[in-house]
């Protein structure tokens, strides 16, 4: 999955380079382009609106260490985040998820605080790329 | 191709064996936990013309599915509250999810679960992260396959039921014979688990005869590559059995052998021409198998200028034998007589010796007491005199059928080829002709067809033929004279007449079949059928009520020679249970004249059970009223010759005033016939006519209309 971090972007800025991947966003396009109106959009915010709560949930499942909630949200919220394009969340969302599945994660506060933060660049790069 | 939808959704190049019409309309469920996912799935698939329903998770799926049917299913993996595995698996379980599509979606990172979507009973899965461009063409390829199948099961399942719903034994075969399907007929001889025969080859199940012969047909229709048809008869289980084979070719290496059980069919066939053939009774064969058969050699024959005689044979007096000794009696009776002929054709054919085999009889029953005989020589013209001498021998002596001793004897007629007659109809005309001489010659007698035998006489044998007939037929009918009575005026009571009702010929008048009826003493049976007949319209109508007293029956002097003609009368007056004194009976003065003494005491007798004696067209033979004063009548009837000139005030007209006046002398009623004028009637009621008949009052008419009149007259 390394590759996808080394992925550049025509002008786009380094901070959604990192965390998005430009061809799913263009996907999108093509899509609303071909009659789906406003649909990147409509997407990037129901993303957000549901990803918070699966993030709020994510929190609460590691503080409290149950492994079974952990995998299913960590599994909910990394097929979301790769329809957006935010491939190195997913990474680190797969990640988790096998761990809980496995029954042994390494380092759960290290784990989530790559999540938060990988997130909160994802959350702004979308930003970014909404359409006003 | 123009497909706007999905020239435009990307690249990708259109694939020509989808139509964008054979998704139009078609509903998708949706059915993932990711409301995102769930976005961009219903945006795709709209985009290409599907209805899109969502579902958030497993149970939220099996509870749409049974409100909206979808045409097919997208389904997530991992999902709370039921997952997609359980989801799959209930909905295969549900009546419409047996074969809706389901694609699973899951990621590639987990292969196992792969096989379990499978397992579940996924139809295919979706790779995760789903190809936005792919996706619409996937549905749509998944929808098309299922509808395929779904018609490949259902035209299996109508072949299926059309092949079960067929009487027929079906039997699959390879080229060497060996069966590779079986299904079998209804009913059928040939009924065999599917397991003893499926594998083996048919001489393992079937009877060896009907394998040997379908094996050679086998053989024949994959060299011809065409179909065949055959019928086999087979026996075994020591019963016979008729099938109707077909065998077709399908494909290079195959053929289906249709094999139907037709051995009911062909029996009842058979049955069905053996009746159309031949009598039940005797068994003999009938006239259609008779006139075939005559037909068909006298086309050779006259080829070779050989020789056919037909014999035509009726019993005497059959029917007097059939209505006193009933109709066991008769049929034995008929039975014996086929065999008696049998019999007698046996030693007519014994004594022939030069006749061979070149010789041939047909014996057959024409129907009723009539029998046919027919012998046909190539070279030698038929002994006719000789047979019927033979056949006459038979009847020599009697027989006893079931106690009674019965002695009958026959008429027999022949026709000859080529001298007779050229052809069947001509043949057997012309011995009817014969027969009918013979039988007016006397009882017994035999007669070959001759040219003399005149047309005329022809006429009366016909007209004495269907009048031995007639009454069986119900040819016969009463028609009702009403007799008024001058002083009321009113309807006192009704003469019966009889009329023939002849099919071809029409009304035939008395006059013309009495005398035949006389002739060949039918008058006998005829007479007793008219008082019987009589006697029951009498006693409807009185018990219905009407005001009449008196119903009028004619007798002929042949009946009266009967020894017991009182007993015969009383038996038809108790039976029908009348009192005699409601029948009044008419003889003619010539009737009473026949043997006086005799009349005298019978005439004292009918009038001691208390019948009316009247004497019948009075005026017209002996008219001698002393003489008259012998018999113990009650009534004369004025012929209505004399009526008809009592308006000129002739002679007649003096004489049936005197009649009238010598008759009241004597204590006797007088009866007035063919009344037609009112004159007529008035100079009658001047001389104290008591009673009359005629136009003036109604002429003879059937029942329903007489019963008219009597209503009108107690209104």
């Amino acid at each position: 999955m390394g590759h996808y971090l080394n992925k550049t972007e025509k002008g786009r800025s380094q901070v959604s380079c990192d965390s998005l991947d430009q061809s799913v966003l263009d996907g999108l396009r093509a899509l609303e382009s071909s009659g789906s109106t406003d649909l990147l959009n409509r997407v990037i915010n129901l993303y957000m609106s549901s990803s918070i709560d699966l993030i709020h949930l994510l929190e609460t499942a590691c503080d409290s260490g149950e492994y079974e909630k952990i995998e299913q949200y960590a599994h909910g919220l990394k097929s979301s985040s790769n329809n957006v394009g935010a491939r190195r969340l997913s990474h680190y969302l797969g990640s988790l998820e096998a761990e809980a599945r496995n029954g042994m994660i390494k380092d759960v506060n290290k784990s989530l605080t790559s999540i938060l933060h990988e997130y909160g660049r994802v959350a702004s790069a979308l930003a970014q790329e909404l359409v006003l | 191709m123009s497909l706007s939808n999905s020239d435009s959704l990307g690249n990708q190049p259109d694939l020509p064996f989808f139509d964008a019409d054979d998704c139009n309309g078609a509903v998708v469920l949706v059915v993932d936990d990711d409301p995102t996912l769930r976005l961009l799935i219903k945006e795709v698939l709209q985009q290409v013309g599907f209805q899109v329903m969502e579902a958030k998770d497993g149970q939220d799926a099996i509870d749409l599915f049974q409100q909206i049917i979808p045409d097919i299913i997208l389904m997530d993996v991992s999902m709370p509250v039921k997952n997609g595995f359980e989801a799959c698996e209930e909905i295969r379980a549900l009546s419409y999810g047996r074969y809706l599509p389901i694609l699973m979606m899951t990621g590639l990172d987990d292969i196992s679960r792969v096989k379990q979507a499978y397992k579940a009973g996924a139809t295919d899965f979706l790779v995760k992260p789903i190809n936005w461009v792919i996706l619409g063409h996937r549905v749509r390829y998944m929808l098309r396959s299922a509808r395929t199948l779904e018609q490949l099961r259902e035209s299996q399942k109508n072949n299926q039921s059309l092949i079960d719903s067929l009487p027929d034994t079906i039997v699959k075969m390879a080229i060497n014979g060996t069966v590779l399907d079986y299904k079998a007929g209804d009913g059928s001889s040939l009924k065999m688990d599917k397991k003893d025969v499926v594998g083996h080859k048919l001489d393992a199940f079937l009877p060896k005869t009907l394998a040997t012969e379908l094996n050679g047909l086998v053989l024949d229709v994959f060299k011809s590559g065409k179909t065949a048809s055959k019928e086999f008869t087979v026996e075994f289980n020591s019963n016979k059995y008729i099938y109707e084979g077909r065998l077709i070719k399908i494909g290079d290496y195959e053929i289906v052998c249709i094999l139907r059980d037709i051995t009911e069919r062909r029996r009842s066939e058979e049955k069905i021409h053996y009746l159309a053939y031949n009598d039940a009774l005797t068994t003999l064969p009938n006239r259609s198998f008779f006139n075939e058969w005559v037909s068909n050699r006298l086309s050779y024959l006259r080829k070779l200028n050989g020789f056919l005689s037909v014999f035509i044979l009726d019993l005497d007096n059959f029917k007097q034998i059939n209505d006193t000794l009933g109709h066991n009696i008769g049929d034995a009776l008929l039975k014996s007589v086929s065999l008696r002929l049998k019999q007698a054709i046996d030693t007519v054919c014994d004594s022939q010796h030069d006749c061979g085999d070149e010789c041939e009889v047909l014996l057959s029953r024409f129907g009723s007491d009539e029998f046919a005989v027919v012998f046909v020589h190539p070279r030698h013209a038929i002994p006719v005199e000789a047979i019927a001498n033979e056949m006459h021998k038979e009847f020599s002596h009697s027989v006893e059928l079931l106690g009674h001793e019965i002695f009958i004897t026959a008429s027999i007629g022949s026709a000859s080829f080529p001298g007779d007659g050229r052809d069947l109809n001509a043949l057997v005309k012309n011995a009817d002709t014969a027969m009918h001489h013979s039988k007016r010659d006397g009882q017994n007698h035999f007669r070959s067809y001759s040219h003399s035998m005149s047309a005329r006489s022809m006429d009366r044998l016909t007209l004495e033929n269907s009048l031995r007939k007639a009454l069986d037929s119900n040819e016969l009918l009463l028609h009702y004279q009403p007799k008024v009575n001058l002083k009321t005026g009113r309807i006192i009571g009704a003469e019966a007449l009889i009329r023939w009702q002849h099919p071809e010929r029409g009304l035939i008048s008395p006059d013309a079949f009495i005398p035949i009826a006389e002739d060949t003493g039918l008058i006998n049976s005829i007479g007793e059928w008219v008082l019987e007949e009589a006697c029951k319209q009498m006693k409807q109508w009185v018990d219905a009520g009407y005001d009449i007293n008196r119903m009028a029956v004619n007798f002929s002097s042949i009946q009266l020679r009967q020894p017991d003609f009182i007993h015969r009368i009383r038996r038809v007056v108790s039976s029908v249970g009348i009192a005699p004194s409601y029948l009044e009976f008419e003889l003619t003065e010539t009737t009473i004249m026949h043997n006086a003494e005799r009349s005298i005491s019978l005439l004292h007798e009918i009038r001691d059970d208390g019948l009316v004696l009247s004497v019948d067209d009075f005026g017209t033979g002996y008219s001698s009223l002393s003489y008259l004063k012998r018999f113990p009548i009650d009534a004369l009837k004025i012929d209505r010759s004399f009526v008809q000139d009592l308006e000129q005030d002739s002679d007649d007209a003096a004489i049936t005033f005197a009649i009238i006046a010598m008759a009241h002398n004597l204590n006797l009623k007088v009866i007035a016939e063919g009344v037609e004028t009112p004159q007529q009637l008035k100079i009658l009621q001047e001389h104290e006519c008591d009673e009359a008949q005629g136009y003036l009052f109604g002429r003879p008419q059937i029942a329903i209309e007489f019963e008219e009149l009597l209503k009108k007259q107690s209104d």
